[in-house]
Formats: structure tokens, C-alpha cells, sequence
């Protein structure tokens, strides 16, 4: 007599999942008959049963932790690399994107609350020069230049070719300078106040930043070893 | 959105909890398996499609991690009698403050009935049973059908009521029997 109540539905109302009205009618049959009534109390048993055997316990704060603190990743690994490293530029595009290294030059300047020198080309001007100079030296070597020093610092291989970060320690101040060869002639990619001459220059100089991000941006991956720099220089 | 998806997936935790403790069983473990879990969702967070279900992600992620865990350790695990067994008969306290009908004693063979049962319907029956979570909800979350959510549930239940009717309250015979 109870049999077309099939146990789908006595688990179903244990478990909450009727409509209402559903829910009522069934409720009313099992008031009224005994055997309905010990079928569902089995369901609603087992449900309570296994809610205390298994109590909820407080959220460790690690976990919390976890969720607010590891860093998420936005993008797929392959596609953030190409956001950083961009295609080999040609000619054209290798000129823009030193131009608008540039423009982070004076930025950076602005930025660090330092003037970096005049405009653009006169700027330009310190670190060619010193680069040309140090053309057929090794990193670490340094030629005088006017009142100051230029030492190469590296060499890398980049999206713009071969390029050097240089220093040029004056009198007045200290300036870092990445130069990118281009046929004969050097071009210069980025250039920087890094402090005053014998100052004291934290690691974390806006200015130190500035370069290693200027480094990311053309694509450069660690210095190259003496030989490798060698073969470049046609040493 | 990866400060709205943090905010859900704390939400989210108990449930993840729960699952993690289908397959662990023992808690510390469960919980390390949660973390690992939010740790590489977070991480490989491009990899979810923004609209679907974020529990469902997760436990696919989860999954994963603790079949490699387990890969890697081949261990067995020990079926841990859980929190708060201090002994038999005492009386534990229900959510809602009431004392419940449910002896310690009954609780413990409880819990030894969950962690013999397989996966599958463990993680049926904690997921609607410990967080109440809607049969539809479940499908979604584990990616079956309706009726499977029914079905392992229907079998999970059978199982605890033949424990629950094997060890009878009144009776001062803890002997488990099978």
C-alpha cells in the first residue's frame, strides 16, 4: 500500500529537495502510516548521522591565508612571456622602441626628482660617445671621457641586437646607459641618473629598477660571458 | 576578478573541505590537500573559464593533486575515527545545542562506515549530507548526472543504516560487526 512511495522520494524529503507542496502531501502520508514513517526516519537518520560524525570544524586562517595571498596567474606562462619579450623588431620598430625608451629617460628623471640633462640628443650625446669608445673593450673596462669615467658593465644579447649597459661616473653624477649597436654606430636605448658621484646608491634605486626593466623590455637575458662577448665585438 | 574569485573561493571552502576529505580522510591531510588545491587554482587561475562553476573547477583540481599525491606516496591511509572521541557513551551536542540521539560509540562505527565506503559515494554524501548542498548543486560540482547523485547516495545511506543498525544504542557490546 505504501510500496508506490519509492525510497527516491523518502531520501529526496530527508534531504530537502521537494517543492513545498510535494513536501506537505508526503509529510501527511507518513503521519498516517506507521511503515512510510520508519522508511523516511531511516533517511533523515542516516543524514543526522553523518552531520555529527563529521561536524564543521573552524576554517584554518592558513587556508584563508592561501586564498589571499598566493599570487594569481592572469595569463598562460606562454602568452605572458610574449608580453614581455616582444617579436624581433625590424629596423623601423627597433628605432620606436628605442625612441620611446627614451621618453622613459626623461620620465625617470622626472620621476626621481632629478634632471637627467637636456633634451634628448644632447643627453645621447655623454653615452655614445662613450660607447664608441669602449667598442673594442671587454665588460669592465673603462676609458676616460671628458671630466668623467665610461665603464662597460655588460654585454647582452637582445631583441635590438647587441647591446651594453654602461656607466658614466662625472663629477656631478653618476649615470647608467644601455646601448644598442645598429650597423657601425651605436644607438642608445636607455639612459639614467643612478645618484651623485661618491653618493650612496641603494640597490633599490628607482634608477637601478628603471634599468633592469629597461633590460626586460628588449628582451635581454644575462650578461654574456666573455667569450660569447668577444665573438660579438669581433674582438 | 581575481579578487571576486578569492572572495568565492573562501566561500567555497567548506565544501572544498569536505571533498578534500572524501578522498584524504584523515584531516590534516584533507586540509593540505585544500590548500595545494587553492595554491594551483590561483596560480593557473587563466585556466578558468569566467560564468562555470568554480567548486567544479576546483575539484577537478583537486582530484588531480591527490591522485599524484597518492601516486607519489603510495601510502596507505589510516582511517582516522576523526575529532572528539573521547570515549564510548558519551553524548555529543548537536548544531542547534540539543543532545542527539546519537551515541559516541555510534559515531565512531559512523565514521568507520564513511571511510569504508568508496569515493565516489563518500563524496556524494558529505557534499549533501555535511554541506547541504542541493542534489542539482552536486551534479554540477561533480560533473554527473542527477540520477548517479542519487543512486550513490541511495547505496551510501544503505551502507551507514546496516552500521548504524548493527551497533543498537542500548546495548553495552561495543564489538564491531560486519
Amino acid at each position: 500500500m505504501t510500496r508506490d512511495v519509492s525510497d527516491e522520494m523518502l531520501m529526496a524529503l530527508a534531504d530537502g529537495e521537494l517543492s513545498a507542496e510535494t513536501e506537505a502531501q508526503l509529510l501527511a502520508r507518513i503521519a498516517a502510516d506507521p511503515d512510510l514513517a520508519r522508511r523516511h526516519a531511516g533517511f533523515a537518520l542516516t543524514r543526522r548521522a553523518v552531520r555529527e560524525a563529521c561536524p564543521a570544524e573552524p576554517i584554518p586562517e592558513a587556508l584563508i591565508r592561501t586564498i589571499l595571498e598566493t599570487p594569481a596567474g592572469l595569463e598562460p606562462p606562454a602568452e605572458r612571456g610574449e608580453n614581455v619579450i616582444p617579436f624581433r623588431p625590424r629596423r623601423a620598430l627597433r628605432m620606436a622602441l628605442a625612441a620611446s625608451l627614451l621618453l622613459a629617460v626623461s620620465v625617470g628623471g622626472f620621476l626621481t626628482g632629478r634632471a637627467t640633462g637636456p633634451a634628448p640628443p644632447q643627453v645621447a650625446a655623454g653615452p655614445v660617445a662613450a660607447a664608441q669608445a669602449l667598442a673594442a673593450l671587454p665588460t669592465g673596462a673603462s676609458v676616460p671621457l671628458g671630466d668623467a669615467t665610461a665603464r662597460v658593465l655588460g654585454s647582452f644579447d637582445t631583441d635590438l641586437g647587441l647591446c651594453r649597459l654602461v656607466a658614466l661616473e662625472g663629477t656631478q653624477e653618476e649615470q647608467r646607459a644601455i646601448l644598442c649597436r645598429d650597423g657601425t654606430e651605436w644607438t642608445l636605448a636607455f639612459a639614467t641618473v643612478t645618484g651623485v658621484a661618491g653618493g650612496f646608491r641603494p640597490a633599490s634605486d628607482t634608477g637601478t629598477e628603471a634599468i633592469d626593466h629597461a633590460l626586460d623590455t628588449i628582451g635581454a637575458g644575462a650578461a654574456m660571458t666573455e667569450a660569447e662577448e668577444a665573438r660579438a665585438l669581433g674582438l | 576578478m581575481s579578487d571576486a574569485i578569492r572572495a568565492q573561493m573562501i566561500q567555497i571552502l567548506p565544501r572544498l573541505r569536505s571533498f578534500a576529505r572524501s578522498l584524504a580522510r584523515a584531516p590534516d591531510q584533507a586540509d593540505d590537500l585544500v590548500q595545494q588545491t587553492c595554491e594551483k587554482a590561483l596560480r593557473n587561475l587563466h585556466g578558468f573559464t569566467p560564468g562555470t562553476r568554480l567548486d567544479s573547477w576546483m575539484f577537478r583540481i583537486m582530484r588531480n593533486t591527490w591522485i599524484d599525491t597518492r601516486r607519489a606516496r603510495r601510502e596507505t591511509v589510516p582511517l582516522a575515527d576523526g575529532p572528539g572521541d573521547d570515549g564510548p557513551g558519551a553524548i555529543l551536542t548537536g548544531e542547534d545545542g540539543r543532545r542527539t540521539v546519537l551515541a559516541r560509540l555510534q559515531l565512531a562505527e559512523v565514521r568507520r562506515a564513511i571511510a569504508q565506503l568508496p569515493e565516489d559515494q563518500r563524496s556524494v554524501l558529505l557534499l549533501v549530507c555535511v554541506e547541504g548542498m542541493r542534489y542539482r548543486e552536486v551534479a554540477g560540482a561533480l560533473e554527473i548526472p542527477l540520477g548517479t547523485v542519487m543512486s550513490r547516495l541511495g547505496r551510501a545511506r544503505a551502507a551507514l543504516a546496516r552500521a548504524l543498525e548493527g551497533e543498537p544504542q542500548a546495548q553495552d557490546m561495543p564489538e564491531k560487526r560486519k
